[in-house]
């Protein structure tokens, strides 16, 4: 079971940095307010894989963050949906 | 998709089979090997009972030694296996109930350092019986009962009866159930019952003092959460208590303290209160055994943590490369 978590933590924290480096990269040549909320998205999705690979290390208790990690989700959620839902100017 | 974007994820993909089948390596009790039946000899002198139990199979070979004394009601479990290089693995463990007490404690009723001690019985104190040995198929049962003085009168003037603590140590030579609960040859079940203690003052609760001892570090069992572990690898002995008391027909919720003497023992000795609520007649159980462990040998260590370097590293790596580079490519031909 702890292989497993390893295994998707890692690759998920790798996927969420491509997709920001991305991200940043797109919004750097393009100036758009809509990719730029795409590329926070994903940097917070990367800030959540790091949040989440650090207490695989540090804490026995891993399923504490898990909360935590739903906040980052939510705060993910309002960007992609600023971003991608609502009129933008 | 094109074959140059293709060959990296594959290569990733083949990395990634190889890191995590040996990735985790597991401990696991070997079942088989302590349901297997065993063959009992008994020992029996005026102060004492030895109940031997052997098994030469396939399986291994091995001998528990359970040895009851009258006069303290201590209990010694020996466990010696003679491994496949010829050298010898052992555990010694010796259970000796020491009082009983009548308590008062803090909310939640564990008898504790924290404890008023409303009256307190030792079993040096005690008038003990004939340790009696009861064959039943092919169980062993070791019984001795002791007499508790009531030293309180009734309203009458009249002495009340006194109470009887009566221990009890049952060994099988195959799995069978012993008082509902199913115990295998390698383990002995350890029953204590209490009739009429001559409570003093209705607001407390009853506790059992036992004192263990080993001839090496004991530890609290992770996987055997309610059990105190003695290694000798690949072996552990345990000794586990049951966390319910039967109060007459009635099932309660033991509260269980040990406390280790670490610094005086090396962590060899220890104290067990188990404590429990009023009644008539109060009953506990518990369970000591052996058991081997596969897969891992020496010191087991206890993870505190998910995280797995090999794994994590290895799958980052492997990602980075199956999903980076093309799209690093792509992005540097978008220009």
């Amino acid at each position: 079971m702890a292989a497993i978590e390893n295994i998707v933590m890692a690759a998920y924290t790798v996927i969420a940095l491509i997709l920001a480096l991305a991200g940043w990269r797109s919004f750097h040549h393009t100036g758009s307010r809509k990719v730029l909320l795409l590329a926070i998205g994903f940097t917070i999705i990367l800030l959540k894989g790091v949040f989440l690979s650090v207490g695989l290390f540090v804490l026995p208790a891993w399923e504490r963050l898990f909360v935590p990690s739903l906040v980052l989700d939510l705060a993910v959620l309002l960007v992609f949906y600023l971003g991608v839902i609502r009129q933008t100017s | 998709m094109q074959v140059k974007t293709l060959a990296p994820i594959l290569i990733s993909l083949l990395l990634m089979g190889t890191l995590t089948p040996g990735a985790a390596a597991a401990t696991e009790d070997d079942d088989a090997w302590q349901r297997d039946a065993r063959r009992i000899e008994v020992d029996a002198q005026s102060d004492r009972v030895l109940l031997e139990s052997v098994r030469d199979s396939a399986l291994g070979t091995d001998r528990v030694t359970l040895e009851m004394h009258r006069a303290d009601a201590r209990i010694i479990h020996r466990f010696t296996a003679t491994q496949e290089d010829g050298s010898i693995a052992q555990t010694e463990t010796t259970l000796r109930l020491v009082a009983l007490i009548e308590h008062r404690s803090p909310a939640g009723g564990h008898y504790g350092p924290g404890s008023e001690v409303v009256q307190r019985h030792t079993l040096d104190t005690l008038q003990p019986g004939t340790l009696h040995i009861q064959r039943s198929g092919d169980s062993y049962r070791l019984a001795i009962d002791y007499s508790v003085p009531d030293r309180r009168d009734d309203l009458a003037g009249v002495r009340l009866p006194d109470g009887t603590l009566s221990i009890g140590l049952t060994l099988a030579e195959s799995l069978r159930p012993i008082a509902g609960q199913a115990v295998r040859p390698t383990e002995a079940r350890l029953d204590v019952r209490m009739d009429r203690y001559p409570f003093q003052a209705s607001d407390t609760r009853f506790a059992l003092e036992y004192a263990l001892e080993s001839d090496a570090p004991l530890t609290a069992g992770a996987d055997h959460r309610d059990a105190i572990l003695v290694t000798a690898a690949p072996y552990q002995s345990y000794i586990a208590w049951d966390d319910e008391a039967r109060l007459g027909l009635l099932r309660a919720e033991v509260g269980i303290t040990l406390l280790s003497r670490l610094d005086e023992t090396n962590g060899q000795s220890a104290l067990l209160y188990v404590s429990a609520p009023q009644g008539v007649q109060i009953e506990h159980a518990q369970t000591l055994g052996t058991m081997r462990i596969t897969g891992l040998g020496g010191t087991i260590v206890d993870l505190f943590t998910r995280g797995d370097p090999l794994v994590y590293g290895g799958v980052l790596l492997v990602t980075l490369l199956a999903i980076g580079i093309p799209v690093a490519r792509r992005l540097r031909e978008e220009g």
